[in-house]
């Protein structure tokens, strides 16, 4: 292999032990590599050396307006009403560099708990909150995301979070929208006509139901639909 | 499996945002004072932990914690970029005042050029690990990307700046 890709992580110490080893024996022959590496070890100095001071200020300010915020409710203390809610999780993508880009990792964490119900874990190990899931190309990714605000709330329902992805300019949205259950199926359809449906990506019903699910009276079940809007290439 | 909710509820419920507030308070500031300015961190850093108490209860015990906040972090610091309607002014170096007394050849206006060569992919690598001082896992968490793909970036970022300062040609 090119002991040359290892440098800068064995540098920083990122490698297994083997791979070090077979970095080190490479460095012991090779004089050229050995000037790379203190190369690179100065470059990493400077740009840690330039790095500019910054104090931080705030903390008070962010501690007070935590305290002010209501306590997030236990969500089997809910009232029972709450459960008619459905949420529709709503995972809006759009791709500009024409690949797909994971989305931050905390969106690899289970999404929101609903407020009205407890989680539940599928056969995975991870929560089931997510029934359906679309996903639309759409042309301006500002005005589709403005458009599932605007039929979330045509539809008595609300943003449960939004969140934006991609490095460098944002190119895929994905949001969480909460509709009543009973209106669901006509917020799904006018989620798919945002824009050019991507069957494939898309799913119906309940996603990796799990027999623990199963557990879950249905009237209390989470509907929820996963949409994500992509640009057309 | 209500027990198992609620332990992972106890889990969640026995964090104390105001605590985690005054704990990473500092590094979350300084993360998005370099994403967007000084000016603007204190209301993003703001909006972060806001975020992060909303969202506590997604928290998966046992994870980073720091890492978790820096993700929320990263994504107010877009949605600030977005809301302002430009790029995140982030990776962008300022110079120090003083050159690093260990590397001389390295001039500031030197690196300064050769980071503009460096990919907006790249430059976010080498400002989570050099300058956030994170591991490539947590960098790649924060990211959101898989460790290999940060591993790759920081080479290819390095060799470009490496080449860059050493004059160095293929």
């Amino acid at each position: 292999m090119n002991i040359r890709l290892n440098l800068k992580a064995y540098l920083d110490g990122e490698l297994a032990p083997r791979e070090a080893a077979e970095v080190e024996a490479a460095l012991s022959q090779d004089p050229l590599l050995k000037t790379e590496l203190e190369q690179l070890r100065a470059i990493s100095h400077v740009l840690a050396y330039s790095a500019p001071q910054m104090d931080p200020v705030g903390l008070p300010e962010t501690v007070e307006r935590l305290r002010q915020a209501p306590p997030c409710p236990s969500p089997w203390m809910l009232p029972a009403g709450l459960a008619l809610v459905a949420v529709v999780a709503i995972s809006a993508v759009a791709l500009i560099m024409g690949t797909g880009v994971r989305p931050p990792f905390y969106e690899d964490s289970p999404m929101p708990t609903p407020k009205h119900k407890a989680p539940f874990r599928g056969a995975t190990g991870f929560k089931i909150l997510v029934d359906a899931k679309v996903v639309v190309s759409v042309k301006n990714l500002e005005e589709s995301i403005q458009k599932v605000e605007e039929i979330a709330k045509s539809f008595d329902g609300r943003i449960e979070s939004s969140r934006t992805t991609g490095s460098g300019e944002p190119h895929q949205q994905t949001m969480l929208v909460s509709v009543p259950s009973a209106k669901l199926q006509e917020a799904v359809d006018k989620f798919k006509a945002l824009g050019v449906l991507d069957k494939a990506m898309s799913k119906k019903g309940s996603i990796a139901v799990s027999k623990e699910a199963e557990e879950i009276p249905p009237a209390e079940r989470t509907v929820s639909v996963v949409l994500r809007l992509v640009p057309p290439r | 499996m209500l027990q198992a909710v609620q332990e992972r509820s106890s889990i969640t419920d026995s964090l104390d945002i105001t605590q985690i507030a005054r704990d990473h308070y500092d590094s979350v500031f300084r993360f998005c004072a370099r994403r967007v300015g000084s000016d603007a961190a204190s209301d993003v850093t703001q909006e972060t932990f806001v975020t992060a108490q909303r969202a506590l209860r997604s928290f998966r015990a046992g994870s980073s914690l720091k890492t978790w906040l820096l993700g929320i972090a990263n994504n107010e610091c877009r949605r600030h970029a977005r809301h302002w309607r430009r790029s995140p002014q982030a990776l962008e170096l300022i110079e120090a005042a003083t050159p690093s007394p260990e590397a001389t050849w390295i001039s500031s206006q030197a690196l300064h050029a050769a980071m503009k060569k460096l990919t907006p992919e790249q430059k976010e690598a080498v400002v989570l690990v050099e300058l956030d001082g994170l591991s490539y896992e947590e960098a790649a968490k924060v990211a959101g990307v898989p460790p290999g793909t940060m591993k790759s970036r920081l080479h290819y970022a390095f060799a470009t700046l490496r080449k860059a300062l050493t004059g160095e040609t293929e």
